[in-house]
This record gives C-alpha cells, structure tokens and sequence, in this order.
C-alpha cells in the first residue's frame, strides 16, 4: 500500500485538484480557440503564403515592413476609426434614449420592447439587403421620403456615393445594434432605485438633472462594458460593413477586416493578411485597455 | 416496486438503446454501399435550384447506387469555401468553379481530367469556344454547364417619343443618353461603373475598339488606342447613370430597369426574362437587340459574356460517379430543364439543346422568341474577359483564346482597377486622361507583380483548342 506523504494529502485536500480540474475544459477551450488561432497568425505573418496552394517562404519582417509604409493600410485604418467612432457613438445615444423610453410607462410596453429586439434577430445580410432597398437611388423609399415626401431635400440624396456612403453603413449599424444596447441599459436601468429620482424631485431637480446626476451614472458601468464589447466588435466588423458596397466605391468602405480579404483573396497573400491582422489585434488590445482604464474610474466614481 | 420499476425501465432503455445502434449501423452501411458525390453549386434562382433538385431525384433513381449531396452557396463564399475545403484536405467533388481559382486550381493539380466526358459526347456537338481547355496541356479540367451573354435592352417607347433611332453605335447611344436622361425620373443608361457591373458592361466597348487588357502571350494590351478610345466613350455615357449606380449590386440593373428608371441597359438574359415576368408594362415597351457600342457601329462583332463551367476535384472518392452525374446534369434533356429553369439567362453550350430550348412551350419563349434568340446568338460571338486573354489582336482580328488571365483577382477582383477609373472620373472629377493613366499603370504593376511572385510561360502559340480548328 502507497504510503501518501502529510504535504501531499496536504496539496489534494486543499481543492488544488478540484480547481485544476474544473479550469482545464475552459482553459483547453481558450488555449485551442483563442490561443493557437493567435499563434498561428502571428506564425503566418512571417512567412509568404499563396493562399490557393498554402506554399510557404519565410520573409520574417517584410510583412510588417510592407504594411506600414503601405497607404492603403493606413487609409484602412482611419476609415476603421470613422466607422467605429461613426457606429458605435450613434448606437450609445440613441440605444440610451430607446432604452428611457422602455422604461416609461407606456401603453403596450411589453409588445414594443419585443418589437424593438426584432433587427438584433435579424441576419446581417437580410438586414443590408433591406437598407440597401430602402437606399436606392432609383426604387428605394428614403429618397421619396426626403425629396417627395418631406420636401426636406431637392435632390436625391446619393447614399452610396464616397461621401454619404459610411453614412449610410453607419445607419444601417444604428438599425441592426440598436437593441443590443436598448436593452442593456433597460435592464440597468430597472434597477435605479426609485426613491433617488423622488428624493431628487422633492429637491427640485429638473428632468435633465435627474438623468446628469443620477440616471447617467447609474448606467455608466453598463455603458462601459457595452462600448468596450462594441468597439471590438466593430472595429472587427466585416459583414455589415462589407456587404452594402462591398469595400467601394473607391475603397470608401475598404476598413481593416475589408482589406485584410482583399490581401488575403485578391492578392493570394495568407502570410500579409496575417501581419495585418495581428496588427490590428494590437490596436484593439490597446483600444480596450484604455476602455478598462476609463470603466475602473467610472466604478470609482460609482462608488 | 421502485426496483421493479427500474428494472423495466433499463430493460425499456436497452431494448431502444439496441434498435437504435442496429438502425445506425443499417443506415451507415447503406450509407457505405452508395456512392456519395458532393455536389457544390452558387446557383440561387429558386427555379434553377428546384430544377436542380428534380434532377438528382431522376438521376438517383437511375443510378440507384450514386447519391449526390446538394450543396448550395452564395457566390461570394463560392471561392472562399473551395480554398478552404482544399486546405483542410476536404474532399471536393463536383463544384462550380470561379474563374480566378481556374489557373491555380490546375496547376496545383486539385482537378481531375474530364476530357472523356467531352469524347463521349462528341465535341462537335458544342458551341465552339465554349469548353475551357487548358492551352498549357491541352486538356479540359472544367465541364461548361452553360454559357451567358450580353444583350442591349431599350426603351422603344421612350425612343419613338423622342424621335430617336434604334441605338445602334455609340453616337446613337450617347445621343440617346443625353436627350432622354432626366425626363420623368427616368435615367439615359445603365452603363454603370460598379465595382463588378463596370467591367461587364465595359468590356464590349473596349473589345468593340479592338483593345483588350493584356495579349494571350501576358503583355499589356491596355495602353492600346483601341482601350484609350473605349475609356472615353465609356465615360461619357457614364454621366447619364442613375446617381448611385456606382455602387449597384448584380441585380440592380434589372431592378432599374424593371422600374421604368432607365432608358438603355446592357445586361445578359436574366433582365428580359424578370421584365416579362414582374414587369410585363415595362417589358411590352422594350426592344433587345444586338450590342454595337463601336462609333459608327463599326468593330468587330463582340460581346461580353461567361461560360459557367463545373469542375470536379481531383480527390474525389468517387470519380466516376461524379462524372457520370456531371455529364447528366448538363447533356440532353436535363440541361433543357436546367435551362428553363430562367430561360435566355442561361444558354445551353450543347448546339442541339439550344434548338430544343426555342421549340418549348414555355410563356417567356413564346411571348420573347426574337429576344431569346438574339441571346443565343451571341453566344457564339461572346468573349469573357478573364478566361479568354487577349483574344482581340490590334488589328482587330478575334478569336477566342482560352489562355485565362492568372492575374485576374488582382486586377478585376472586389475592387477592379476599370470600375475604380470610371469611379474616379464620374464621383472625383479626376480627368479621364489621368484616370486612364494611372489605371494602364495599375494594370501593368500587377501583372508585373504576379509573374514576379509566381512566374509566368506563355502557352504555345501554335496552340488551337479543339472544336476550334
């Protein structure tokens, strides 16, 4: 019979195993999901790698090389920038102002709250495929509704045209994210304890002051998580941002996940792809740090 | 009693448990004894699809021992997931294969050999330059399903109000263009400059010009007068587009149309066919002839097109069940009933077939006949820009050359360099000169680029693919 040392019936005892054994499946998890897609990125980005026949020469940094003196590269990025700034600070004012208005008592508020989830159930590309009707310049209703209808503009708005036409991506972003964010906030928001905002109106305090002093930082935290998990998100989109002009015109919506395929399948280049996608995961990371920096000062606040 | 109960249960469980390994393993072995293809195409109509569909039903029940797994895929995945069914080692059994994978493909060897398909048909039966051989072996890794091409659809209604004459040249287009455009919401053309419709609609004005992009021996044929010529001509018909067109989709041309909201469109056989059926008002008005784009309708007689062709992988476990599906599907009577499926969009490449086709009773036929017919016909003169490289020598001779253009999801892929010059000159007011410029540049960097980083022979020019001699 085995004799098991005190130290060692010490270590089994202490949970040590049961905790190690209910962190692998989830650790396996991350290490073959996440982790080794990463790696093997990073790997890809030094080598050559004709993506039809995956034939491979080592380059080491040339990629990276390539990429940043490469202005289609750097006019991906800022137009990665005006979307993610474009998509994600219209989705964070109205999503709060949708998510006020579900929190009224209002008439039939259950059947509008389900109704106000129906884009997020919506497929991206049936959802551009409507926006895409309801923009077109010769059978599409935004233009009759502008130019026939409200007689707000003379000419038809060209919605698709380099100028209008991250406009009309954002738009479409606003539609198919807005319940995402209504949402979550409406769920935050149901936790204010009513009896602030009636100490806060006996002492006078006006509507807009309620929602500065005490609505606004109530949902804070929330918001926080939301922009951190947007902003990746968008910042990563590629079907609602590809599939309405598919990168054009002129490149106007080519971001850095629309170029990424372009390098990847126009020019057959896996390993380039690659440098630019690990790049681009360095942005996000720092862009979400920073996120994370401004949430724990939020909490603060919070107290 | 709860013992009893359980017992019961297990007893139950295990009896079920049995029946349902027994099942898997009947089923599997059923399974084992047919011989499964992968059948992959992009095919979306609903009338392509359910004809599509039949047609497995007939051939499984002749070939009792071959089944064939349908799979559908849009044609923007089309490519995507063939390169990665390869990479992982998936088997790839019949697929329809994009033009720009076609030169890759072959070369690395990841498509069988159907030349026994065409020996057994007889390639005299075949519209000539319709099936893709490869110039460099001269042997056929793609099986043409069927051909499409361009046709020139107009407004007669709004012409005759007008006074103006039949548009067939590029004066009469661009005067018709100009003096039609504007009137009633209603645009002059839908020559646009998207980033897939402006190549398509471009190629005939430049082929019609004698220029072409590059020569079959791969040198650039783009700063020819020809091409220089049709740039010009193209732009200037630009300007009487339906505002947004540049960002037009495949469709969107048909929708335009359909509307009653452009005067002129150059479109294959799906826009007459969705005219007549959604919108017979608009239909009723409408001409289809020929496309002559050359100044004074001279040129050689061309048009864009494409050949839709099916290859089949070379690690298929089956090989000869997929070509025996292959060769049904697209011979014979289950063409005819492919082609029916949109009728004139898409045309047989089987000689026999298309005279079958003409003789159906069929609405769109009988009420379209000429239109159906003037269809057809050009798909004897059509040319197709990636899989035929310079087929239009300078001097303005034609004939197609089957050399694909291996450089072409460099230089017309998402963003084509010809649809980014039209964009430039139409929504920056770039000069067309400087525009041209840079885009005969453009075409000439990437070429240089792709046989730097792959290297590039020129096929036999001796070479003359069968069924062309």
């Amino acid at each position: 019979m085995a004799m098991v040392g005190p130290k060692r019936r010490k270590w089994r005892n202490s949970g040590t195993v049961f905790g190690l054994a209910m962190v692998t499946p989830a650790l396996m998890v991350l290490v073959f999901v996440l982790l080794y897609p990463a790696f093997v990125a990073l790997q890809s980005s030094f080598y050559r790698i004709v993506t039809v026949t995956r034939k491979e020469t080592f380059v080491g940094l040339h990629n990276y090389a390539t990429l940043l003196s490469d202005p289609n590269f750097w006019e991906s990025f800022q137009r990665s920038l005006i979307w993610s700034v474009g998509a994600i600070s219209t989705q964070v004012v109205v999503g709060i102002a949708v998510a006020l208005v579900l929190h009224k008592s209002i008439g039939g508020r259950s059947f509008v709250r389900g109704l106000v989830l129906f884009p997020y159930l919506v497929p991206a590309i049936v959802a551009v495929l409507i926006w895409r009707w309801i923009f077109s310049d010769t059978v599409g209703v935004a233009n009759w509704f502008l130019v026939d209808f409200l007689g707000v503009s003379e000419q038809p708005i060209p919605w698709f045209d380099p100028g209008w036409v991250m406009v009309s991506v954002i738009i479409m972003s606003l539609w198919k994210y807005l319940p995402y964010w209504a949402l979550f906030v409406l769920a935050r928001l149901q936790t204010l304890p009513p009896d602030l905002i009636d100490a806060a109106k006996i002492d006078g305090a006006n509507a807009w002051q309620r929602f500065r002093h005490i609505t606004l930082p109530w949902i804070m935290p929330v918001v926080i998580v939301l922009l951190v998990l947007r902003s990746i998100w968008a910042f990563n989109e590629f079907d609602m941002v590809y599939l309405p002009a598919g990168g054009g015109p002129l490149f106007e919506t080519t971001t850095i996940p629309v170029y990424i395929r372009r390098i990847a399948f126009e020019f057959g280049d896996i390993g380039h792809a690659a440098a630019v996608a690990v790049v681009m995961l360095v942005l996000v990371a720092l862009l979400t740090n920073f996120y994370f920096w401004v949430y724990r000062r939020a909490e603060r606040r919070l107290g | 009693m709860l013992d009893w109960r359980f017992k019961k249960f297990r007893q139950k469980a295990s009896a079920m448990s049995l029946a349902a390994v027994l099942a898997l393993i009947s089923g599997a072995s059923s399974a084992q004894d047919k011989k499964i293809v992968p059948f992959l195409t992009a095919e979306s109509s609903p009338e392509s699809v359910q004809a599509i569909l039949e047609l497995i039903a007939d051939f499984e029940e002749q070939n009792p021992d071959i089944g064939i797994e349908l799979q559908l895929t849009s044609n923007d995945n089309r490519g995507l997931r063939i390169i990665n069914s390869v990479s992982v080692g998936d088997e790839l059994g019949i697929f329809e294969i994009e033009r720009r994978l076609v030169p890759d493909f072959t070369r690395a060897g990841y498509l069988l050999q159907l030349d026994s398909i065409v020996d057994e048909i007889g390639i005299e039966k075949f519209i000539p330059g319709s099936l893709l051989y490869w110039p460099w072996d001269g042997h056929l890794y793609q099986f043409t399903s069927d051909l499409s091409a361009g046709t020139l659809y107009w407004r007669k209604d709004l012409f005759e109000a007008a006074g103006l004459a039949e548009p067939d040249s590029f004066e009469r287009l661009l005067e018709a263009s100009e003096r039609l455009h504007g009137k009633d919401g209603v645009s002059g053309n839908a020559f646009e400059a998207s980033n897939k419709g402006g190549v398509q609609r471009f190629v005939s004005f430049m082929w019609q010009n004698c220029g072409d992009f590059y020569t079959k021996e791969g040198e650039l044929a783009f700063d020819r007068d020809g091409t220089r010529q049709a740039v010009e001509d193209y732009a200037a018909l630009n300007k009487y587009n339906p505002s947004g067109s540049h960002s037009w989709g495949s469709l969107d041309p048909v929708n335009a149309f359909a509307a009653g909201r452009v005067a002129m469109a150059l479109f294959p056989g799906r826009l007459g066919f969705q005219i007549a059926k959604n919108a017979p008002d608009i239909a009723k008005v409408t001409g289809n002839r020929e496309v002559r784009v050359a100044r004074g309708g001279k040129g050689p007689r061309i048009v864009y097109g494409a050949v839709t062709s099916y290859a089949i992988g070379s690690t298929v476990r089956h090989p000869d069940a997929a070509k025996k599906f292959l060769k049904y599907l697209f011979t014979g009577e289950p063409l005819l009933k492919y082609a029916m499926g949109v009728p004139g969009h898409i045309a047989p490449a089987i000689k026999e077939v298309q005279a079958q086709m003409l003789e159906q009773d069929d609405p769109y036929i009988t009420g379209y006949r000429d239109w159906v017919e003037t269809i057809l016909e050009a798909t004897t003169y059509f040319n197709a820009e990636a899989q035929n490289m310079g087929s239009v020598k300078e001097n303005c001779e034609y004939k197609k050359s089957l050399v694909p253009m291996p450089w072409s999801a460099r230089v017309m892929g998402q963003s084509p360099v010809v649809s980014t010059m039209f964009q430039r000159i139409a929504l920056k007011d770039v000069p067309v000169a400087e525009a041209y410029a840079d885009a005969v540049e453009e075409h000439r960097a990437q070429m240089e680029a792709w046989k730097a980083e792959n290297g590039w022979e020129a096929p036999d020019p001796n070479w003359t693919p069968p069924g062309m001699e």
